[in-house]
Order: C-alpha cells, then structure tokens, then sequence
C-alpha cells in the first residue's frame, strides 16, 4: 500500500498532480481574465470559478487532447453557469444584459491574444521587452529610441527585428504548448 | 517584381510606408498577391496586439498564478487515490470469478474516488471483449460513487464521478444491445452531471451516446439532433477527435437517410481535420465511407479509389477484420462495375476470411451479395450455387444455436430457392435485414409484397 508512515517523510507530489499544477500555472491567469472580462464576473468569484473549472480538469486531464482548449471553453460555460445560480439566489442587477460581452466571441479571442503576447514578452529579455515597449506602447521612432540608448537607429531597426522573432517564436510556442 | 515579398520587407513597409522604396510596387503587388496579402495582414493583426496598452499593462503585472493550496491539495488527493486504487484493486480485476468474491463494494477501504474511477476504467477496456464482467464492474463503480464521503470531496467533483459511472453502465448496456437500459442510464448521468461545471460537456458526452443508440435503433432523427449539438460542444472545447467521431455519425445517419450526397459531402470535409489530427484508423474509416456513399451514387471510379486509400490504411494499421470489409466492399464495386469474375473471386476470398474469424453476420451477408451476384447472371448453375450458399448460411446460424429473427429471414429465402422463387431483389431484401442486426434490435423480418 502506498500510505507513508506517520514518521516516514511524506512523498513528492506525483507526475499526475505535478500536471495539474503546470496547467494551473499555464493557464489559470488567461481563465480569470475571461471570466472577469468577457463575463464581468467579480474578481474574488472569478478565481472560484476558476478553481472549480480545474477540479473538473483533474478528473478528465489525460484524456483531454487540448488543455488550453478545454479549459477555455469550460471556463466559459463555468461562468454562463455562475449567472445562472446568481439569478437563483439573488435578484440580478438590472444591466445584466450587458454582463456578457456583446461582442464575447471577438472579445474572447482579443483577451486570449492579449494574455498569450503578455506571456511571450515576459519570455523575452528585459532589453527586447523595453526596445518593444518603446516603440510599440510608446510610439517612440527607432531614431528616438537610438538617441535614449545611445546608438544608432539601424541597430536599434535590427534590434526590434529581432526581438519581434523571438516574441512571435515565443507566442507560437506557448499556443502550442496548449495543445500538449 | 517576380515572386512574392518575404517577412523582413513587409515588416520594414509596415514600420514606415513613407520610407520604404518601392512602395507603389508593394502596395500593387499585395493587393493582387494573397500569399503575401496575408502575411501582411498577420504582421498587423501581430503588431496592433503588441501596440495594445493592455498587453503591456498585463506583461507588467503577469506572474504565474500559483495555485491555491485547495487545488494543490485536491490534485495530490486524487493522484494519490488513483495509485492506490490499483494496488487495492491488484487482486480482484483479474477474472470475473475473483472480481464477485471480492465483493469491492461492501469494503470501506474501497470507498474513494481513485476505486471509482479504476473500476470505471477497467470497465471501458472490457466492454467489448467481456461485456457482461464490464457491466458487474461498472455497477460496482456506480455503488462505491453513492458511498464517496462528502467531507472529503467537493460536492461538483463527487456529481462528476457519480455521473461518470452512470455513464460508463450506459456504454456497457448498449455493446449488449440493452438499450431501454442503456437511455434509463444516461438519463441518470445525465441528471448526476447537473452539478458540474462543466455539465454542458459531460452532457454532450452523454448525448454523443444517446445518438449512437439511436441510430441503431433506426431513431434517426433525433439521433442526428443529438450528435450534431454534441460536436458544437466538443469543437467549443477543442475535442477535434469526439468531434469527428460526432460528425461520422451524423454522416452514418445521412447515409441511412439515403442522403448519400450529404452523407459523402461531411465524410469528405472531416478528411482534413483527420489528417491534421494524425489519425489514420479515423482516415481509414472516413475513406472506406465516402467510397459507399459514392457507390450509393454510382461514381464508381471514384469509389475504387477511396476504397484503395481506405484499404492501403488499414493493411498498414494491420486492422484485419477493416481490411477484409473494405476488399469485400471492392468486390461488389467491380460487380458494379460489370466486372463479375474479378468481384466473386474477392467476395468469396472476403467469406472465408470473415468465416476464420468467427464474424458469422459478416460471413452472411457477404455469401447474400455473392447469391444476388449468382442469381443476377440469370445462368441455371449460379443459381444451383446461390441456394447451396444460401442453404449454408442458414446451417452455420442454426449450428452455433441462433434461432431469432435473422434466420427466420434467412429460412425464408431458403424456401424461396427451393420453390424457385429466389429472386436478386429478394436476396437484397433480406441482406438489407440481416444488416440491421435484428437479433439486437428485436425488429421481426416481414416478407416483401408478392409481386
């Protein structure tokens, strides 16, 4: 039998439950962003649905073929379900009507987007990611941003190509990680 | 400009269109080129997500979201359970004899969740070698999830694995054709899974079933109801290979609606979904059904070549019963096709291949096309052939004891052949039956009309 004995030093968490607690970290920020965004769910029930989702995850995880997948669309459904037992426990705000997002199937994509480029800029090294924040989130030009780091703006045009491969391989990779 | 654009120039055009030289020539060429009209479009789709403040706003804040210790714990318990389930269970899963000794469920140390879901594991592997064992393992199953302590598992967790073992009887019944049984089940799980999460999922696994016993049930209406919601739901959580399977059977439906253009048009559109999976077993069978459909349709080129592809898989897969089926189906393409020597010669190789491995219905229904092949040469000693053939069928279904509605229709087509009556049509009549599985569906054989 596998029980350990009183004195005996507890066993490591198996393969199995390790699984579990990758998924979580994986993917367990993009499920609360679409709970809270796409559905409006309030951010300290949003982590309970979340965690309800992974308890059905846990039963079903080596058969399921696409984790990332299914947990999107449990999370979705786990959040359809929330509104439905808060109609039955209290009287629902009088907006409820827009708590779904009206445009929810382009939104669910957006914030699936948004949190997987999040993840893959925080893959890159912190130069890349300030190069690309420059530009991108500052609008600074590539002369701009050569005159702040002191070089030249062909540098810094090679610089943001670079760091845009790595970005795109990191994203790329983390859409496919999913599937595993 | 010859050829197409690559990355790096639509990028640098995308950075600064007023600087880039050529520009006109660019503009020009994508608005006519797709493949590099695309490309373009995918950089920015991927720069205006990299331009959003959101992005850059969650990269700041973004920490792996460790999880909660509830979580943490609630996966060890169940890891560990499952460990511990075989070794408890070690023993007794070994023959049905040990297995009812054993008496699991009157055992408190049986009691948890990892029992349940070994014995509703075992019970899947067993359906179709050792179905009745299945259905004692899978109601053992049933009895230890109403046992689960309620302290110990949160409440949605202990709906799913009450709801799973429902499930999993439901299976069992309907691989032994039980399937009143089989709906009463499902209904129960169905009802276990409210409480879920994810019920809208595990419903649609419970669908996906009810569909299939419905479609041999001939229900076929509201079989095709059913799969077609559960593939929506299976394709909305990224279950590519339920969802093809859902599909397969709405085609199958199709088909037995002899909507044979429907029918081949959805086997045909999950080809590439199939492929993309990697699933040749799955590919194998979506050939092989195109090619009846288009045998249906009487595109008989066609077909030879998707039964070929078909054939070629399965040789490959080394599925024997799939291959012997699918050059049973080539033979009746070339009789089709009015090559009758080169069609018999394979149907009787596919006879006695089917007849060694004990598939007595195969067997018989395949002897049915042989005598109707006979029979419509119109020459005296095809016919003496068909009704001797005939005449052994219905001795080999007597031998083993089958004494139901398939060889009440068989004999029926033996006295046909012994008062001159046998006609190809009537041979086709009671093939189409047999194929039915009427000794499952208890669906009695009814004469055709005299003419």
């Amino acid at each position: 039998m596998g029980h350990a004995d009183d004195d005996s030093p507890a066993p490591g968490p198996s393969a199995q439950a390790l699984a579990v607690e990758d998924a979580y970290r994986d993917h367990a920020e993009l499920l609360r962003e679409i709970a809270e965004r796409k559905f409006n769910i309030p951010p300290l029930d949003a982590n309970g649905v979340v965690n309800e989702v992974f308890t059905s995850f846990m039963l079903r995880q080596e058969s399921i073929r696409n984790p990332r997948q299914w947990l999107i669309g449990a999370v979705c459904h786990a959040s359809r379900a929330y509104w439905r037992t808060a109609a039955r426990t209290t009287p629902l705000p009088a907006d409820v009507g827009e708590y779904v997002h009206p445009d929810s199937r382009g939104l669910e994509g957006r914030i699936v987007d948004g949190v997987t480029m999040a993840k893959a800029l925080s893959q890159v090294g912190p130069k890349c990611r300030e190069t690309l924040r420059m530009y991108y989130a500052e609008g600074y030009s590539a002369a701009e941003i050569a005159t702040r780091l002191g070089t030249t703006s062909g540098y810094v045009m090679q610089m943001l190509h670079t760091c845009r491969k790595k970005v795109r391989k990191a994203y790329d990779d983390l859409l496919k990680d999913g599937k595993r | 400009m010859n050829g197409h654009y690559d990355e790096v120039a639509l990028q640098e055009y995308l950075d600064d269109p007023e600087a880039f030289e050529g520009r006109a020539e660019l503009e020009t060429h994508v608005a006519f080129c797709r493949a590099c009209g695309n490309v373009l479009d995918e950089l920015r789709a991927f720069n205006a997500t990299l331009a959003s403040d959101e992005v850059w706003e969650l990269a700041a804040g973004l920490n792996a979201q460790e999880p909660p210790d509830e979580v943490r714990a609630l996966a060890g318990l169940l890891a560990r359970e499952e460990r511990e389930a075989e070794e408890l269970l070690a023993p007794f899963l070994g023959s049905p004899a040990s297995f009812r000794r054993a008496n699991v469920t009157a055992l408190p140390r049986m009691r948890n969740s990892g029992v349940v879901r070994r014995l509703c594991a075992e019970s899947r592997e067993l359906r179709e070698r050792q179905p009745m064992h299945a259905l004692v393992v899978a109601d053992a199953a049933i009895a230890l999830a109403d046992q689960l302590p309620h302290d110990r598992y949160p409440e949605p967790l202990l709906d799913e694995l009450r709801g799973g073992a429902w499930l999993e009887r439901a299976n069992v019944l309907r691989y032994l054709g039980r399937y009143a049984e089989a709906l009463d089940a499902a209904d129960i799980a169905s009802r276990a899974f409210t409480g879920s999460p994810v019920a809208v999922y595990s419903n649609a696994l419970v669908d996906y079933l009810r569909g299939v016993i419905y479609v041999e049930t001939e229900r076929l209406d509201e079989a095709l109801r059913l799969v077609r919601k559960s593939a929506r739901v299976f394709r909305q959580f990224g279950e590519e290979e339920r969802y093809v399977h859902a599909r397969i059977v709405e085609a199958t439906v199709l088909f037995d609606q002899n909507r044979y253009r429907e029918s081949r048009d959805l086997f045909l559109s999950l080809v590439a979904v199939s492929k993309a999976a990697g699933d040749a077993a799955t590919l194998a069978r979506l050939y092989g059904n195109v090619a009846n459909c288009q045998l249906r349709l009487h595109e008989l080129e066609s077909a030879e070549v998707y039964f070929s592809r078909a054939l070629s898989l399965y040789e490959a897969l080394g599925l024997e019963t799939e291959r012997i089926r699918t050059r049973w189906s080539i033979g009746c393409l070339r009789i089709a096709s009015g090559d009758l020597a080169d069609g018999l010669l394979r149907l009787r190789e596919a006879r006695r291949e089917l007849d060694e491995l004990g598939l007595r219905n195969d067997a018989a229904l395949v002897t049915l096309d042989l005598a109707e092949a006979l029979l419509a040469t119109g020459e005296s000693h095809a016919a003496r052939e068909a009704a001797e053939l005939c005449a052994a069928v219905v001795e080999s279904f007597a031998a083993v004891g089958m004494n139901g509605h398939a060889l009440t229709a068989l004999a029926f087509l033996r006295e046909a052949f012994d008062a001159g009556r046998a006609t190809p049509g009537l041979v086709r009549h009671v093939r189409d039956y047999l194929e039915t599985y009427p000794d499952q569906t208890g669906n009695p054989y009814i004469p055709p009309p005299p003419l």
